[in-house]
């Protein structure tokens, strides 16, 4: 198990100042898919709109960011 | 809380009984009398798995238990919350193979209650009745989650949380509905709530703007109308004593 803060980036900035414990990276990026799912979900449904430019970011436990999701890239073209 | 008793987590037990069921001094002396096993869970550890056949039921005499169901990804929902003096399995009684398995969350001591000293126990119309009332209060308290982790937006999903274990703490004299600890971490609040941590933690910093906190494992409610308003909660569900649940209607309608 590893410890990884997950930080959100859009509308308003949510840190972590918790963290969570995954197996690795691709559970922690997982995990901060899903999170952009959710928060999206709820975006659409508060009347909202998507804004690219928003992300999550995944950071280690030394509070590296080891891992960048744009909103951006989870739409196709 | 340290030194808790076999007898003394009956007792627990039966007033959780006495919510909902009236019971004779010679059938309350007939549960104080019921034989158990003391056991002290630290906090994270399973007592039992989903498909394990079980010989005894579980009764919590501190601490905090959870039920779950565990997802082919090794991901938890977390399905109900057992508190002091509730005990976590009497369906287990009639049916010893669960489907579901039972956590610690917090450091917990735990009374494992043999099937068979139950089943006599129940051969007294009375007693039986009262258990099967309190199981009849589990179902009904998961027909509630259900229907919040399948309709409920992140917000009221969580403020409802708040204000059932608000309700249920004061009930045991454990705190008052507006200030008690829960004792459990974000990550198992994620799992009850059916959240990913991340949007647990931004649900967390929105019911901060309406006068909620959970910090130190601690919850505050600073007002109690408008949060059971944004939940949409009506204690029905709990099955209190008509006193109890009006009393968190009239606060309710008083916002």
């Amino acid at each position: 198990m590893a410890h990884f803060y997950i930080n959100v980036y859009n509308s308003e900035t949510t840190l972590d100042d918790v963290g969570s414990d995954f197996p690795g990276l691709p559970e922690a990026t997982a995990e901060a898919r899903s999170a952009a799912a959710d928060l999206i979900r709820e975006e659409i449904l508060a009347g909202g709109q998507l804004q690219r430019h928003h992300r999550i970011e995944v950071e280690d436990e030394n509070r590296r960011v080891v891992h960048v999701l744009k909103f951006d890239e989870l739409i196709a073209d | 809380m340290i030194g808790v008793t076999t007898p003394e987590a009956l007792r627990l037990f039966i007033d959780r009984l006495l919510l909902r069921s009236s019971l004779s001094v010679a059938q309350r002396a007939v549960i104080t009398a019921l034989p158990g096993r003391l056991s002290k869970v630290p906090a994270c550890h399973d007592i039992i798995l989903p498909g394990e056949h079980t010989d005894h039921a579980c009764l919590v005499a501190s601490g905090l238990v959870a039920r779950f169901d565990t997802m082919a990804d090794g991901r938890r929902q977390i399905v109900a919350f057992y508190l002091p003096g509730e005990m976590c399995d009497l369906h287990s009684v009639p049916v010893p193979t669960s489907g579901w398995g039972l956590e610690a969350l917090a450091g917990s001591t735990l009374v494992f209650v043999p099937h068979g000293a139950l089943r006599e126990a129940a051969s007294d119309p009375a007693i039986a009745m009262a258990f099967w009332r309190d199981t009849v209060t589990d179902g009904s308290i998961l027909a509630k989650w259900a229907a919040n982790l399948g309709r409920k937006q992140a917000l009221p999903r969580l403020a409802h949380l708040f204000c059932e274990m608000g309700m249920r703490m004061e009930g045991r004299g454990l705190g008052t509905r507006t200030e008690y600890d829960l004792p459990i971490t974000q990550a198992q609040l994620a799992d009850a709530a059916g959240l990913t941590s991340v949007h647990l933690n931004r649900t967390l910093k929105a019911l901060r703007h309406e006068g909620v906190t959970f910090a130190g494992k601690r919850v505050r409610i600073a007002d109690w109308a408008a949060l059971t308003h944004l939940a949409e909660f009506d204690p029905v569900y709990l099955l209190l004593p008509e006193r109890e649940a009006a009393l968190g209607t009239a606060l309710r309608w008083r916002a």
